[in-house]
């Protein structure tokens, strides 16, 4: 554990490189150094001590049926992303994408929109909502706002629901599989879940406009890259080409032909650029500013209200207002999910069989944090040759650091313990992997 | 609002945290079987070691008590020390991750300082575990632990009877057929 260090802000600080350990889960504690001149902001760090987790290399020499399994470990709140990409890569990798049944894509919308809802609202409303009402954390937020604390935890359990019934289990599902899925849903359960999910909707559109209408959002316009999937019908989960608000438009086979990750020294997560121009942004944000004329209609209906609380049209360029891109994302998952539950006839197959070929495959699909892109090369006995995947957060970083350097010469006045607070919001507004634990940034500036 | 839950007879919550492949630390999934290999009717056993501990929350709502079950860390004490307290009570031994506030979820006591301050916290909460001694990577508990297990499956029993008011001796519990 953490804590900030707390001067006057006039005072001289010794310029430290701050270290933590290194725990057992993915997201590490993450440590920030800002780097002030003459009350500008020089440079600003997010340094990432998350130790390498070796996925790539491990991953070869396995059978590809086992990758979904073993990719959904890397994270805890997003397996399905992983699962999703890994299935969709090598389905192409085996030459069987275009035979996938419009029956399973469905349902791996359904058990995404599953993953949206319990990700987006664990973070929206246990994490990040409390930076904004100006509470230490959830649990002191109860007092005040116990209502929608316990809304939150009922559309959490629904999302977890949604998972659960597609994948077998809310944590680390393992129904999903290349091809489709071990098994279909019953007709019953999924009427039955779709009469929970019904007021719901209703729930989640009135906390949207709490969202947008009771919180004061910090100014912060900067002129991002967003990258997202698109999709000519639907609003992106799992297909599309990758778009960018600044003419990026790919094949999902062509994404390393655009962007590029590299090392930097004061991380282990890798940051990622788009070749020749520089950081970008997946996520909430992104996928909003890009696609919101496809959102579900029940969400499509909330925007102009949102635009008017907040007090600006899309696009959004000012990254605090993820929270509300968040709130209104879950709407449509929410009503996405309804509609798709409500539809639902038992498919002829949950899953296409396939002959095991040598190939090589890429899919990228859309976590709640952003783009999740995986590539695969298969040898002819199905065992993988080679891996790469590439995360959201790490995507991120780069932004995440430029909104510091932009953001943080307004903080040149706070004592640390409050400037250390407003970076950690900044920092939550791309919901990382990387903070799992709230309050947890080591703060240091230097002043010159 | 989400329509509410059929009224049941309120039932004691048993809730197993932990992780089965981390030696000890699967303490509580071990008696939590042995309770459903009994089944007896007013307890509602919950394993979360494959849910997860972040799931706590969604057993919580209108149960007539809880009892978690799991490894505690207690220094000073043996391994394979039953430990058999109130869940508020001073000095209470942590469980094996005390506190958590992630984007993975709760912890246990997260859940339960969350519980009371919505109102969903059953009235009376008790913890009964053994002291373990390794949480290493693995299936098997350690020697201490292993007798351990039935002196917690009759604690939880006792814990059951005595806030059900029941006067008369235990009625065996019935074992379910397999």
């Amino acid at each position: 554990m953490s804590s900030s260090k707390r001067t006057a802000p006039e005072a001289a600080h010794p310029t430290r490189l701050l270290r933590v350990p290194v725990l057992a889960r993915l997201e590490g504690e993450g440590g920030l150094h800002l780097e002030m001149v003459d009350g500008r902001c020089r440079s600003a760090r997010l340094d990432i001590f998350e130790p390498p987790r070796f996925y790539e290399a491990f991953l070869r020499g396995r059978d590809l049926r086992e990758v979904p399994d073993i990719t959904a470990r890397i994270c805890g709140i997003c397996p399905v992303a992983y699962q999703a990409s890994s299935c969709q890569a090598l389905e192409k990798a085996m030459g069987i994408s275009r035979q996938i049944d419009p029956a399973i894509r469905a349902l791996r919308d359904l058990i995404y929109c599953g993953e949206w809802i319990e990700s987006h609202v664990l973070h929206m409303f246990l994490l990040h909502l409390p930076d904004f009402l100006g509470h230490e954390s959830a649990l002191s937020m109860v007092a005040d706002h116990g209502h929608v604390v316990r809304q939150a935890l009922r559309l959490k359990k629904l999302g977890n629901a949604i998972v659960g019934l597609l994948g077998g289990r809310a944590v680390h599902p393992v129904g999903m599989c290349v091809g489709g899925f071990h098994s279909a849903p019953g007709v019953a359960a999924c009427r039955a879940l779709a009469e929970e999910v019904r007021p719901a909707i209703d729930d989640m559109a009135e906390l949207t406009l709490f969202l947008a209408g009771k919180i004061e959002y910090p100014a912060l316009e900067r002129d991002y890259e967003f990258l997202s999937l698109s999709a000519p019908d639907e609003y992106p989960m799992n297909q599309g080409r990758i778009r960018s608000n600044k003419g990026l438009d790919v094949d999902q086979e062509d994404f390393l032909g655009v962007v590029e990750e590299h090392h930097v020294a004061h991380s282990n997560a890798l940051h990622a650029v788009v070749k020749g121009r520089g950081h970008y942004v997946v996520g909430p944000l992104a996928r909003l500013n890009l696609n919101h004329e496809k959102l579900h209609r029940r969400a499509l209906e909330l925007l102009p209200k949102v635009c008017q609380l907040v007090g600006r049209n899309l696009p959004w360029r000012n990254s605090f207002l993820s929270l509300p891109a968040r709130a209104l994302e879950t709407v449509h998952a929410l009503a996405l999910s309804h509609d798709l539950l409500t539809s639902y006839a038992t498919p002829d197959r949950s899953r296409v069989p396939f002959a095991v070929r040598a190939g090589i495959g890429s899919h990228g699909t859309e976590a709640p944090r952003g783009i999740c892109w995986h590539q695969y090369r298969v040898e002819g006995d199905g065992s993988i040759a080679s891996a790469r995947i590439i995360p959201p957060t790490s995507q991120n970083l780069g932004s995440i650091e430029d909104d510091l350097v932009e953001f943080a010469p307004g903080l040149d006045d706070l004592p640390d313990e409050a400037a250390t607070l407003r970076c950690e919001h900044l920092v939550r507004n791309y919901d990382p992997c990387i903070s799992c634990s709230v309050h947890f940034l080591r703060f240091s500036r230097t002043m010159r | 609002m989400l329509p509410n839950r059929a009224q049941t007879a309120l039932s004691i919550l048993v809730v197993a945290p932990g992780n089965p492949m981390a030696g000890d630390d699967g303490f509580g999934q071990r008696v939590a079987a042995r309770l459903q290999d009994l089944d007896p009717p007013s307890l509602q056993i919950v394993d979360l070691g494959r849910e997860g501990p972040a799931g706590l929350l969604d057993h919580l709502e209108n149960q007539a008590g809880l009892i978690l079950v799991d490894a505690v860390t207690a220094p000073g004490r043996s391994p394979g020390e039953i430990v058999d307290v109130d869940w508020a009570s001073e000095g209470r031994p942590a469980l094996v991750h005390e506190s958590a506030l992630s984007t993975h979820g709760l912890s246990i006591a997260r859940q339960l300082e969350l519980a009371a301050g919505l109102g969903l916290l059953p009235g009376r909460v008790r913890l009964i575990g053994a002291v373990l001694e390794s949480t290493r990577c693995g299936d098997g508990l350690s020697a201490p632990l292993v007798p351990a297990v039935s002196s917690a499956v009759e604690a939880v029993l006792r814990r059951a009877e005595i806030w059900e008011g029941r006067a008369e001796a235990v009625r065996a519990p019935r074992r379910r057929s397999s």
